[in-house]
């Protein structure tokens, strides 16, 4: 009797678990220990990198630690569509410490996305929850996995509000090695350059 | 009994959402194809399943990836539906047919669209359906901005021009100046140099040498402005202009308040001469100060400070300007001439990179903006008969679409959406507020509801709560949907397979057959050979338009 009382516990668990979690996936295909990559015929890879830095000190490092981010399909032809969250497991892993860099690779189905916003936590004062908007477009192609180029976001406080700027720069050949050596999955694709926009 | 009257207003409600949702989604059904309600007797029956158009996006990556084919049979299945989109579907059609060089298909294309485009009544019963709360700016009938308006009347001319149909050439050529007059900033109407060019060439063509000259005059005078060392001057100088003229409306507000009931005549005069001398953007100049002085025994501060602002503003721009001029004395025009040249049987126009992207921003997509992709193609050159080279010296060049798409000002549409906007961000707020109140209530009946049972009384105190927790939930809910069924989101609707630029290259070619070669390089002048293109064109008398796409 008690072992059934525990399983059905554990299923209301689970349950609930899977619907808190509903709406927000890991596209997150690329990890330091997965040696393959897998697409199906409709998905293509996009791989970029991203530098947080804080405008007011330059030399603090690690001032966000991106924890998710937000992505919304943009097709003209359809209803304004819902934003979907993704999650990054492990955070740390695609960390650069040297380089103060974080690497990200997210696998899609072929369409224009928007990557609205960036969130993580914030380390300037106190460490605090921080949604980083971004609003750019990147493109997903079948089968293809491209570097939509390194998304630099300035933090700074302006009229004692926390704000940021973005932009974007192609280090195209510098990302293309980090990823390479990264990833073991990546050594031996092309990567095409297609820069956000 | 509170429990059944309880149990029954549940039910209710749910009878009641439930056909709100019903009633949403038969409306949304009724407009969309034809803006004809589905199973209507004028409809016909479909012979087959009709593509949703949702799978529009695969002709759009079709083109750029190449398959011409299958972009192409896509779009014409859509534009089959003679839809709210049908204009869309025949500009993307006919960028399809221009890209792989048929151009009596795009002309019937862009003409189609032509024709829809700037009719105002065709599918007006559409409009009043998508400016409602309920409605979608996306359920009315693509129109274009003026932007896309311009450059199908642009490519009709140029292909009328083609089959030396110069009369109607000209007609497109004036509606697309027209379209691009329809803009907000002062200075950014008819700045479409290639329109004007367009015009002057076709006049003179028309043996009419005086309206050829004005036209290039005005095609010289939009070049200057849309050059690109302007651009950033005329778009600071177009700034503040506005500011200028908003705050001459307030201060024209402001001094009407303070105006005595019974000014003496010869006041009035005065005043009254004073707008006038100023023309239409300057009502009011700090140069009347002095005059107003004498109007007025006593200025307010408010005023004076408005005055202020504008006398600075009014330096700003006089400062703005005469940095214009002097870049204008660096600008040469000469090139322009050459299409107006007549003797100059050949305009080659190479379209280079992906157009203006529109799509949707803000917590409802309620704001409409533009970027564009980056395109490798920097420096083309034309080598006719692998002698005779014409490079960026002999190209007219910034003819940019994203330019004219950012530089049209606001829609008067983007008022509604922020409003709807705002009146769905409330609505969500007022009802949350509403349903944690009501919340709190129930609690508090329950609390009553067991003390009663304990103590005997309170009974009808805690029936009371609950009747007022049930009452408010039903405020909340009914707010819940309205702010559900409110729709911000903004049109993003737009013709995605125009080029980023459009550039002219005037050339004497004589008649018969010649040998074509595109060589394509990027910004450090760097060959891109997979961008190259190499052909054999037929030149026949009169004018000979030839139009080639590199796409990347």
């Amino acid at each position: 009797m008690k072992s059934m009382m525990k399983q059905i516990q554990l299923k209301i668990l689970i349950v609930i678990l899977s619907l808190s979690t509903f709406g927000c996936a890991s596209p997150y295909l690329l990890m330091k220990q997965k040696p393959t990559l897998k697409l199906q015929p409709n998905e293509g890879v996009v791989l970029f990198s991203c530098k947080f830095f804080n405008k007011d000190k330059s030399d603090k490092k690690n001032v966000f630690t991106a924890t998710g981010l937000t992505l919304q399909e943009v097709n003209q032809y359809k209803a304004y569509g819902e934003k979907s969250c993704f999650l990054i497991p492990y955070p740390n892993e695609n960390y650069i410490k040297q380089d103060d860099l974080f690497l990200f690779s997210l696998k899609l189905p072929r369409g224009t996305y928007k990557m609205t916003s960036l969130n993580g936590l914030l380390r300037s004062f106190f460490a605090t929850q921080y949604f980083v908007a971004v609003n750019k477009l990147f493109d997903v192609a079948p089968g293809r996995i491209s570097y939509a180029g390194r998304v630099g976001i300035g933090f700074f406080v302006s009229g004692g509000q926390q704000i940021h700027e973005t932009q974007i720069e192609d280090k195209f050949e510098e990302d293309q090695g980090r990823f390479k050596n990264g990833y073991p999955a990546l050594q031996n694709r092309t990567i095409v350059n297609d820069l956000i926009y | 009994m509170g429990k059944y009257v309880l149990k029954k207003l549940v039910c209710s409600l749910l009878i009641v959402a439930f056909l709100f949702t019903q009633l949403t989604i038969s409306l949304a059904q009724t407009t969309n194809f034809s803006g004809s309600k589905s199973g209507s007797p004028k409809s016909k029956p479909a012979e087959s399943k009709p593509i949703p158009s949702e799978q529009a996006i695969d002709a759009e990556f079709a083109f750029y990836s190449g398959d011409f084919a299958k972009a192409g049979s896509l779009f014409a299945a859509f534009a089959k539906m003679k839809d709210k989109d049908f204009a869309l579907w025949n500009n993307q059609r006919g960028s399809i047919y221009l890209a792989v060089g048929d151009y009596k298909q795009a002309l019937s294309a862009f003409l189609d669209a032509y024709y829809l485009m700037n009719d105002t009544s065709a599918f007006s019963h559409l409009e009043s359906r998508a400016v409602s709360l309920t409605g979608e700016e996306r359920e009315k009938a693509y129109k274009g901005d003026p932007y896309e308006r311009v450059y199908n009347s642009f490519y009709v001319a140029l292909l009328l021009e083609q089959e030396h149909d110069y009369d109607n050439a000209l007609a497109a050529v004036k509606n697309g100046i027209l379209c691009d007059s329809d803009v907000e900033g002062g200075l950014y109407k008819s700045d479409v140099t290639l329109l004007y060019l367009l015009a002057a060439r076709l006049e003179a063509l028309r043996n009419n040498p005086s309206m050829s000259d004005e036209y290039f005059q005005k095609a010289q005078e939009a070049y200057l402005v849309s050059y690109p060392m302007n651009r950033g001057v005329v778009s600071d100088e177009q700034g503040k202009l506005n500011l200028l003229s908003k705050k001459q409306k307030e201060l024209e507000k402001l001094l009407s308040k303070q105006t005595p009931p019974a000014p003496k005549k010869d006041e009035k005069g005065m005043k009254e001469g004073q707008i006038a001398s100023k023309g239409p953007v300057q009502n009011f100049s700090s140069k009347g100060k002095d005059d107003n002085a004498t109007s007025f025994p006593k200025k307010s501060k408010e005023v004076l400070a408005f005055e202020v602002e504008i006398q600075a503003l009014e330096t700003a721009i006089t400062t703005l300007t005469g940095i214009r001029t002097e870049n204008n004395k660096q600008i040469s025009a000469e090139i322009l001439k050459q299409v107006v040249d007549i003797s100059n049987n050949v305009l080659f126009v190479v379209e280079l990179g992906r157009g203006p992207v529109k799509y949707p921003i803000g917590q409802y997509g309620q704001i409409v903006i533009f970027t564009s992709k980056p395109f490798k193609a920097n420096n083309v050159i034309i080598v006719t008969d692998k002698k005779d080279s014409f490079d960026q010296h002999k190209t007219i060049l910034y003819n940019d679409t994203f330019y004219q798409a950012s530089t049209r000002g606001g829609r008067l549409m983007d008022g509604i959406l922020k409003g709807k906007a705002e009146f769905k961000q409330t609505t969500t707020e007022i009802s949350y507020q509403l349903s944690q109140i009501s919340r709190q209530m129930s609690d508090q009946a329950n609390r009553l509801q067991q003390q009663a049972a304990y103590c005997g009384t309170g009974g009808a105190a805690a029936a009371g709560a609950a009747y007022a927790a049930v009452g408010i939930a039903i405020i909340s809910l009914a707010f819940a949907i309205g702010s559900a069924m409110a729709n911000p989101a903004a049109d993003v609707r737009h013709w995605s397979l125009l080029p980023a630029e459009v550039r002219v290259i005037p050339m004497k070619l004589s008649m018969g057959q010649h040998h074509i070669q595109i060589q394509v390089s990027d910004v450090s002048n760097n060959l891109i050979p997979e961008l190259n293109k190499e052909f054999d064109v037929n030149i026949q008398e009169g004018d000979n338009i030839i139009i080639k796409r590199i796409i990347e």
